[in-house]
């Protein structure tokens, strides 16, 4: 059974721009912790919104344990949120924060209560200290705790962890993840950050222009991207123009492996990792090594092969110079991509589809 | 403020009521004044309009509109350039000591210019120096100038700290000179805070009824009153006022159609580098007179004849007779402070968190109801409870109302910004929490407000015990506020006996200042 369904949901405000959530749908498991990626502006935190009950949707339902809540106020939906300022009441105590989460629980229990979500977040040492006595970090235990305390079926989370500080983020994430797995918590996580989404969620939706475009394992997500956007999204990828003859492809590179048997013009995609470069002086075909970015376990190369440049990560061990001659060996099939309309020529890596200009330089970056 | 900018979302229709009321008591008693205004037979209409007397008076009101913005110019611009420029030492002091004279009402600084001169008059007893005494048009215009000249200097100051020095200094290192720099890149940048400055000066100078009531010169708030009260003419008031009003809008019109442009060139006051201080050098000794000057006809005049009155001529009034007077003013200025914040909460609230143009045209009703001439309001009202609530004609809560739907715009400022300051996100917690909307504003953004709530409501109650039209006219038979004791014994040359419900009033106002310079200025 399904706790959470969400129906050909579509949520326009403005009718000149289009629809910001545009016919999705997916559905969260009892326990799961579900990811929805996406860029800034891709319609996933208006997704939150109209589970939350704080905008309803033009056409679509959304189920709680099969039953729709359309019709139901936010308040009276359970389902818990954790704002990405995390929205503690500044003139409420730690203790008064989540004690306002327990207004039906009767007053002798009350305290008990709160000790326990105390216990459960790690500050119970701090329930009376007030929200801004609180490093960032705390603060966001205090808002999942808070939100716990409430007994929600589902807790909604709004990027969570774009207001921590980067070191502090990682240690963040896996016990926030460590804490809806020790009380059975179902979630939904909304984030731009991949590295973020691939690690905590057992699964996740990649949505983009208000459209999900793949839902998936982090795994598969990651491995067997459906479409040139969650190739690119979920890290550096080269994109290649082929032509499909059964198990294997014709592109610039040479024949090529790929992943499942078809026919015709492809789009392929080929994670920089899963390229070997071999030393060659004259290549077949003729490949130079442009620049080499040294980067301690592993080193990127950016090779140029027919004009256009592909991304190769190797080990630390092999070492190549830019200008040296290359031969480039892909190390597993290439993922054949669903393309949709594409206008321009693709030319490897990332400015080759047309969805690519939307990334924030940042995102792509950060998976290397 | 991601959400806001969505606006699509459409506030719960009781909240949409509760802001309207605000609106619909500005209008509604306004739509009276108009039916009152023309039921009269038309050629009595025609006869009232054409009198050439109304043309007088429009002269006058635009002449005096004229000289009040100049003489505030005047005195402001140097002013607030000596304050926040130069080297001039006591800034911080010599800045509130010429706020001060937001303290002393236009009829108070009247009463001290008319009992300056004359032959009887302070001038007189003290040096034997005769000078004649100010009236009509200059006496209006120089009691009105000291009064309000404040709201013009604390804008200009504002604005002078946030101009970005990097302007005038790319002027100088393109060979400007200092006075150049002064008139080319500088006044330019004043030009929103100018015109700001000179809606509030020319809004209260068309509302104003003490002052030139005193000097007995003879604008519109003057006749209405005089039709009003002497002539129980209500049809040429009513007409009196709807010309009033019409000035009213033109003047905020015309303030629109000039500020359109020059908001875009306001700069942000957030500049973290302040401009280095000017040295005065050889102009100090005229600056420092020019300062002191100001603060002496403005401060230094009300007080000393006030003191003058007080301790060499005390007047045979005993001190109960003016505590009952303030508690008078107090009585009507207290609930009026309760109503106007209740009045412009839900306006705030709708304006801040769901931005729409039925949203800006409730907040433009609040102002409305501050921009109208205080003696029209008035007049509107009486016409609306004599036809609608009789039983409240002559009460008090009809005055609190009047002075509520006034001042409603004063509590909206501070309360609005306290909304604002409230994160939405703090709502929609509490109500994922299992709070209705009303519960979850009560519980979080409510407490939060409470200091906004608080300044507003002070600001309305001092701004009110200071009111004198309104009061006029809708003060219940015998209800003697300081501020009427003040105006009647004035006007029956009654100077002395004027002077303790006068320092009553002074005093008290005094006493905020240190407040209303807070949410006057933004520094």
């Amino acid at each position: 059974m399904q706790l959470l369904n969400v129906r050909e949901l579509t949520k326009t405000f403005d009718e000149t721009h289009g629809p910001v959530v545009d016919c999705v749908e997916f559905s969260v498991r009892p326990g799961e912790i579900f990811g929805l990626l996406g860029p800034s502006g891709c319609g996933k935190t208006t997704m939150l919104r109209l589970i939350a009950g704080f905008e309803s949707p033009d056409t679509g339902d959304i189920l709680l344990n099969e039953r729709s809540i359309l019709a139901t106020p936010a308040e009276r939906r359970e389902i818990g949120l954790v704002f990405q300022d995390y929205a503690l009441f500044p003139h409420f105590s730690v203790a008064d924060n989540i004690a306002f989460a327990l207004r039906r629980v009767p007053k002798r229990e009350k305290q008990e209560r709160i000790a326990e979500v105390l216990r459960l977040v790690g500050l119970t040492r701090f329930a009376s200290r007030m929200p801004h006595e609180l490093s960032g970090g705390q603060q966001q235990r205090v808002a999942l705790g808070r939100a716990i305390a409430a007994e929600p079926k589902i807790i909604l989370l709004d990027e969570p962890f774009s207001n921590l500080d980067a070191s502090l983020r990682e240690s963040t994430r896996s016990d926030v993840r460590g804490l809806l797995k020790a009380t059975g918590m179902s979630a939904i996580l909304v984030t731009h950050d991949q590295e973020e989404a691939l690690s905590i969620s057992d699964r996740l939706a990649v949505m983009n222009e208000g459209r999900i475009e793949q839902i998936g394992t982090p795994e598969t997500v990651y491995h067997r991207p459906r479409t040139p956007f969650v190739a690119q999204f979920l890290g550096r990828t080269n994109i290649i123009y082929g032509t499909a003859v059964g198990d294997q492809a014709d592109t610039p590179l040479g024949r090529l492996p790929i992943d499942r048997r078809t026919h015709g013009s492809v789009l392929l995609s080929l994670r920089p990792e899963h390229l070997e470069l071999l030393r060659e002086e004259t290549p077949h075909p003729p490949a130079t090594v442009l620049v080499r970015e040294f980067k301690g376990h592993d080193i990127t190369y950016r090779i140029e092969l027919g004009g256009i440049e592909y991304l190769a990560h190797t080990e630390y061990c092999r070492s190549f110079h830019p200008g040296q001659g290359v031969r480039v060996v892909p190390r597993a099939p290439a993922v054949v991509l669903q393309h949709r309309t594409w206008c321009v020529e693709p030319t490897a890596q990332e400015s080759s589809a047309p969805e690519a200009a939307d990334i924030p330089a940042h995102d792509r970056a950060s998976s290397l | 403020m991601k959400y806001a900018a969505q606006g699509q979302r459409r506030p719960p229709w009781y909240l949409l009521a509760t802001a309207s009321i605000g609106a619909v008591g500005v209008l509604l008693p306004l739509a009276y004044l108009v039916l009152r205004a023309v039921e009269a037979d038309i050629e009595v209409v025609r006869e009232l309009v054409l009198r050439t007397r109304n043309l007088q008076l429009l002269a006058n009101t635009l002449l005096l509109c004229a000289g009040v913005l100049a003489g505030t110019t005047l005195i402001s611009v140097p002013l607030a350039f000596i304050t926040v420029r130069t080297d001039l030492r006591y800034k911080r002091v010599l800045t509130v000591l010429c706020a001060l004279p937001l303290a002393v009402p236009g009829y108070v600084m009247a009463y001290a210019l008319i009992s300056l001169g004359g032959n009887y008059g302070i001038l007189a007893r003290l040096t034997g120096l005769v000078m004649p005494r100010l009236s009509g048009f200059w006496g209006a215009t120089v009691a009105l100038t000291l009064y309000t000249y404040p709201y013009l200097f604390l804008n200009l100051r504002a604005a002078l700290a946030g101009v970005d020095p990097s302007y005038e200094e790319s002027a100088r290192s393109l060979g400007y000179g200092r006075t150049e720099v002064f008139f080319r890149v500088t006044l330019p940048h004043l030009r929103p805070a100018l015109l700001a400055g000179w809606l509030v000066i020319g809004l209260y100078v068309l509302g104003d009824f003490g002052a030139v009531a005193l000097m007995r010169y003879e604008v519109f708030s003057y006749a209405i009153f005089t039709q009003y009260h002497g002539a129980f003419d209500r049809v040429y008031a009513a007409w009196l006022s709807l010309m009033l009003l019409g000035v009213t809008v033109a003047v905020v019109a015309l303030e629109w159609r000039l500020l359109g442009r020059a908001r875009l060139t306001r700069t942000g006051s957030g500049v973290g580098r302040r401009p280095a201080e000017i040295p005065l050098a050889a102009t100090r000794v005229p600056a420092k007179l020019f300062v002191w000057g100001v603060i002496a006809a403005a401060v230094g005049l009300p007080v000393l004849i006030l003191g003058y009155w007080l301790l060499l001529s005390p007047p045979a009034i005993s001190p109960v007779e003016v505590l009952r007077s303030f508690l008078a003013s107090a009585g009507a200025s207290a609930p009026a402070a309760v109503v106007a914040s209740l009045l412009a909460l839900p306006v705030a609230y709708t304006a801040a968190r769901y931005p729409s143009l039925t949203a800006r045209m409730l907040e433009r009703a609040a102002y409305i109801g501050y921009a109208i001439p205080p003696l029209a309001l008035a007049l509107a009202m009486v016409f609306f409870a004599l036809h609608s609530a009789p039983v409240l004609y002559q009460t008090l809560p009809l005055l609190v109302l009047a002075y509520a739907l006034n001042f409603q715009a004063l509590a909206l400022g501070p309360i609005r910004s306290a909304v604002l300051q409230a994160s939405p996100r703090l709502e929609e917690a509490a109500r994922s929490l299992g709070r209705n909307r009303f519960q979850a504003f009560v519980a979080t953004v409510l407490p939060l407000m409470r200091r906004g709530i608080i300044a507003g409501s002070v600001l309305v109650f001092v701004i009110a015990m200071k009111e004198l039209p309104i009061t006029f006219l809708l003060a219940p038979t015998g209800y003697r506020t300081l501020a009427m004791n003040v105006f009647s014994r004035t006007s029956e040359a009654m100077l002395a006996q004027a002077a303790p419900y006068a320092a009553a009033i002074v005093v008290f106002s005094g006493l905020f200042i240190g407040f209303l310079l807070k949410y006057e200025s933004p520094q």
